[in-house]
């Protein structure tokens, strides 16, 4: 499984998990609204049937008022009189109806009935027994249970306003005979159905609000103060509680204290009673449980009319709030508890399934061949490289005992299963380590290094699992690597290899021929520790450190000291090994002895250099060296040198005399002369025969002259021995000053002509060249 | 309606209540207001509570709203310091006065004919044909003994009307002039004496004044010395007598009609009427 996969999977569960939480909530809520609304619905039923109860109580009470006092001769007589009456007399006709029926009146408030009123047939206010001074006054416009009672009739039987005070009318028509008398009309208030409601269980404290429109705005102006505004709507209001005990009880009511803001703002209400539709409302506020239930009241016409609005406390509401989220807090932690279970499994999944691809990744990508057995050594796994370096196809390893496929034994030989020694050691619950020998599938038998391990299920073992190597090119290699090493141990040339710090790793035995020291005594140690002779100064090694150090090989020669104190000369060669990243880790240095060489060299050059028979340098060394110096007097013409040029003379007689191992021994005393009479910076050489030449550093030509002067003095003076005898000899010398300008021939024939002037002159004499500008 | 007499202690907390948070933080004790009891409890109530208001509003502290349903009681609750201000009418405010040398009246409330004065009204059921001589002997519906209207005027216009004095009937008090109209109306009584203003209101029951009494200063609030200071009651004067007839429009029906100064002079016919001494027996129905 992938992190793509995995996400979404997460996703999925948390959707899933979230859409359990809403049902849940869903159904709860439901379930909650579906309670609640069944209790308000309680509420609301009992108020509309306390209502209709106490209304229809109060039309039997009236209807018996009706019959016994109103229908009464009596009062019939009255009424007729009524309607006959002058102006003068219609006061008293009415102070008597009010005389005959004010006992019954005082009856009918003590059972709670309010009013008590006649009315003409022509809808005027006969005589109100509640307000009695008020009378006269037009009733149909503003009260329709008048106008139809006299108009069609009929009882009417409602709630309605009036001039004084609203309230729930009983009219009925009065009808004597033929004669239709007028109407009277009983009404109760609403103190009676709040009493009523006070004696039921369940309705709580309760109010009428009325509509503004039918009763304050209708009422005769001094009334109208009997009402007060309704906090909850502007189109209602209420009796004022100064004259209302219900409305006063209800407003100095604790519960209605509590309620009424919460109604106040709930966003339903103020649409509802604009509206004058009935309903009930539960209510939860500060974890306390109401039910507000609005009554509707429709008037005799069938508008609205008034609300009886009645408040209950209803403690199950907050406590069913509290069982519904507690069912939803239990079910929400078995949903949560369940997805995170699931989570849970999906991670281990996860985990599982990313260990199991990281280990197919790992074993598909090893080097090593892997095969996993089973407790029959049955193949249940093989990666790639195994089946790479076998030459099997997966399907031909899977489900067979891997030791039959490729194991063999030896020569090639195949043992049965229980002797392979792989499956013999890890079935026992052991490791196995170990090179065996495996078989590919093309024949090819190789020899593989194995580590076997038990799989074990507890104590059990349940199969193998079996890495292995084809060590074949490892075994090459390490053959190959021990050829190069013996090709190393037995190579004449001295061989070190060194850390990046110089410090010898390893050194072959031409190393210890070389140097005298054994590997012991070099491993750890530095070259020039061991071997370092002080005759190349520092700038030498210095530039050999920068070679090497740059990365590049550095070739040289260089006089090292061995162990026991000698010097020999080396032939260097100092390879610097860089790692994969470039850097430097190690020298190799291959080291020649070239002692002999360089004597055979420097005995070359001798030969080349030096006159056999006296030791001095030969012609042509001598006219070199003549070149140097007149080059150097270019540079520094200030310093001056001359140049000598000597021949014995008749040598020919000696050697005609005395034969050529006299005249021989002549020349080698001339020239030990020579070797001893110069300085050290000064130069002698024999050009041939009896003719040698001086080369005088640093001096003028009288210091020159004199210097010839005193070797001719001392050849004259000397005497040379030999067994036959002994002989004097003299030399004629001719001194030329060296010019900066000069070529070696100038100077040379310059002193030669003056060599030539001392013979002509008689030999045995001193005699300067001329200047090489000519002057003497 | 007629408010139940349990809910009567109630509805006086709740007027308090209002009237006080109404005036906000009561920085000044709050003035006590008595009206006489002329009327039901409901009909007071609706008389008096504009008037109450405005002098909340004019003097800057609380007004509340004292009743007593009889004269006596009142005045001895003036007495003692527990009213600052009362309605009174004439004879009351005699009495008080005879006891109370710090009763002093301020301003007259002007009757509905504009007059500052009204008067007393014998009265009985034009359908009963009584004649004067008939009342002899008879239960006569009064007033409370404190009220001017009681006996007080009774003896005077009995005497004036049928030539005999109270002392030849017998008298039944009730504790408001609409009580004593409608007990004349329903029969009980062949006749009674009350405010001439509220008998003629039930002319249309058949209600006949048969006589009338002189002119007496109409009702007027009273200012207790003993507990207000010049200062204050100065105060009061202003807020009743500047009153315009915008602010008393909305005062009760009878007591809308302005003010006149009032002085203790004004009641000296009241004192040649009211015979010095112990104050009748009361009673009311």
């Amino acid at each position: 499984m992938n992190d793509r996969s995995a996400y979404r999977g997460i996703v999925l569960l948390a959707a899933a998990t979230l859409a359990a939480l809403l049902t849940l909530a869903a159904l709860l809520y439901a379930h909650y609204q579906r309670t609640v609304a069944a209790l308000a619905a309680q509420h609301a039923t009992a108020v509309g049937i306390a209502y209709e109860s106490v209304v229809n109580m109060y039309r039997l009470a009236a209807e018996a008022e009706f019959r016994h006092q109103v229908m009464q001769p009596r009062t019939l007589e009255l009424l007729r009189r009524a309607l006959d009456a002058d102006p003068d007399e219609l006061p008293v006709v009415r102070g008597l109806l009010y005389r005959h029926l004010r006992p019954a009146y005082q009856d009918l408030e003590r059972l709670g009935l309010r009013q008590l009123q006649f009315h003409t047939p022509q809808g005027f206010s006969l005589l109100r027994f509640h307000r009695p001074e008020r009378s006269g006054d037009p009733l149909f416009d503003i009260r329709p249970s008048v106008r139809i009672a006299n108009q069609e009739r009929r009882r009417v039987i409602g709630f309605e306003g009036g001039r004084v005070l609203p309230g729930f009318r009983y009219v009925f028509p009065v009808i004597d005979g033929d004669s239709h008398l007028g109407s009277v009309e009983l009404s109760i208030s609403f103190e009676q159905i709040h009493d009523a409601f006070g004696r039921l269980p369940d309705i709580g404290d309760s109010i009428l609000l009325l509509r503004r429109e039918i009763t304050r705005d209708r009422v005769f102006e001094e009334q109208r103060e009997k009402f007060s505004d309704s906090p909850l709507h502007a189109d209602y209001v209420s009796e004022h509680p100064t004259i209302s005990p219900a409305t006063h009880a209800f407003d100095t009511s604790a519960l209605a204290a509590r309620v009424l803001p919460v109604l106040r703002s709930h966003r339903r209400l103020a649409a509802a009673l604009s509206a004058g539709t009935s309903l009930s409302l539960p209510l939860v506020h500060e974890g306390r449980g109401y039910i507000a239930s609005f009554h509707g009241i429709d008037d005799v016409e069938g508008r609205h009319a008034a609300y009886v609005l009645a408040v209950v406390e209803t403690p199950r509401l907050p406590t069913l709030r509290h069982i519904v989220l507690a069912e939803f807090a239990v079910g929400a932690l078995l949903i949560l508890f369940a997805a995170s279970a699931m989570a849970r499994a999906m991670g281990q999944r996860r985990t599982l399934d990313r260990e199991r691809q990281r280990l197919d990744a790992i074993t598909q990508c090893m080097g090593e061949g892997l095969y996993v057995l089973d407790r029959d050594a049955r193949a249940t796994f093989v990666n790639r490289a195994a089946l790479a370096q076998l030459g099997y196809g997966s399907d031909e390893i899977l489900g067979r005992i891997a030791h039959d496929v490729f194991h063999r034994h030896g020569a090639n030989d195949h043992l049965p299963l229980d002797h392979c020694p792989i499956f013999n050691t890890t079935r026992k619950g052991n490791a196995y380590d170990g090179v065996e020998y495996f078989q590919a599938r093309d024949g090819r038998v190789f020899p593989a290094e194995v580590h076997s391990r038990p799989l074990l299920e507890g104590d059990e073992v349940a199969g193998t699992v079996t890495s292995f190597r084809d060590i074949s090119t490892q075994r090459a290699a390490e053959a190959h690597g021990r050829l190069l090493l013996s090709a190393l141990q037995a190579a004449q040339n001295a061989i070190v290899i060194t850390d990046a710090d110089a410090h010898i790793e390893w050194a072959n035995p031409a190393f210890e021929r070389l140097t005298g020291y054994t590997l012991d005594e070099a491993i750890g140690r530095r070259p020039a520790e061991l071997v370092k002779s002080g005759k190349q100064d520092n700038a030498f090694y210095a530039q050999l450190w920068a070679t090497i150090l740059a990365g590049d090989t550095w070739h040289g020669e260089l006089i090292n000291r061995r162990k026991d104190g000698s010097l020999y000369h080396e032939e260097l060669t100092i390879t610097p090994v860089p790692d994969d990243d470039g850097v430097i880790r190690h020298f190799i240095a291959v080291k020649q002895d070239i002692s002999e060489r360089k004597q055979y060299e420097q005995r070359l050059v001798t030969q080349a250099t030096t006159d056999a028979l006296t030791g001095l340098p030969n012609r042509r060394h001598f006219l070199a060296r003549l070149d140097e110096e007149l080059a150097r007097l270019r540079r520094f013409p200030e310093h001056g040198a001359a140049l000598l040029m000597l021949d014995l003379d008749h040598f020919k007689r000696v050697n005609d005399a005395h034969g050529h191992a006299v005249g021989d021994a002549v020349l080698r005393h001339f020239a030990a002369m020579l070797r001893d009479a110069l300085r050290k910076t000064d130069l002698a050489g024999r050009l041939g025969g009896e003719e040698f030449a001086v080369l005088l550093t640093g001096v003028g030509l009288d210091s020159a002259h004199d210097l010839a002067e005193r070797l001719r003095q001392r050849v004259a003076d000397g005497v040379v021995r030999f067994d036959a005898g002994s002989l004097h000899y003299t030399v004629s010398i001719g001194v030329a000053l060296l010019d900066p300008g000069d070529a070696a021939d100038a100077v040379l024939a310059r002193a030669d002509a003056a060599l030539y002037r001392a013979k002509q002159a008689g030999r045995n004499r001193v005699e300067p060249a001329d200047r090489a500008d000519g002057s003497a | 309606m007629r408010p139940r007499p349990s809910s009567a202690i109630g509805v006086l907390l709740l007027l308090a209540c209002c009237l006080s948070v109404h005036a906000g933080a009561p920085a000044s004790p709050a003035l006590r207001f008595a009206p006489l009891p002329l009327e039901n409890r409901e009909a007071m109530l609706r008389q008096f509570l504009p008037l109450a208001d405005h002098l909340q509003r004019k003097l800057g502290q609380p007004v509340e709203l004292v009743f007593h349903d009889r004269y006596d009681a009142l005045l001895d609750a003036f007495t003692r310091g527990q009213i600052d201000l009362a309605l009174l009418g004439p004879l009351p405010y005699v009495r008080l006065r005879e006891r109370h040398a710090h009763a002093v009246p301020l301003a007259h409330f002007v009757e509905a004919d504009g007059q500052p004065t009204y008067r007393c009204a014998l009265v009985d059921f034009a359908g009963d044909g009584i004649a004067p001589a008939a009342l002899r002997g008879r239960e006569l519906a009064l007033t409370q003994p404190l009220s001017t209207c009681g006996p007080l005027a009774a003896d005077v216009l009995l005497r004036r009307y049928a030539g005999f004095g109270l002392d030849q009937v017998r008298v039944r008090h009730f504790a408001t002039h609409d009580a004593a109209a409608l007990a004349v109306v329903a029969g009980e009584h062949p006749a009674g004496t009350l405010k001439e203003s509220i008998a003629r209101k039930f002319a249309t029951l058949g209600l006949r004044v048969r006589a009338l009494s002189e002119p007496f200063p109409a009702f007027a609030l009273v200012a207790n010395a003993a507990t207000l200071s010049p200062a204050r009651r100065q105060a009061l004067s202003r807020a009743l007598l500047l009153a315009t007839a915008e602010e008393r429009a909305a005062w009760g029906h009878d007591w809308r009609h302005g003010l006149r100064p009032a002085r203790d002079a004004d009641y000296a016919a009241v004192r040649r009427l009211a015979m010095p001494g112990p104050l009748p027996a009361a009673h009311a129905p």
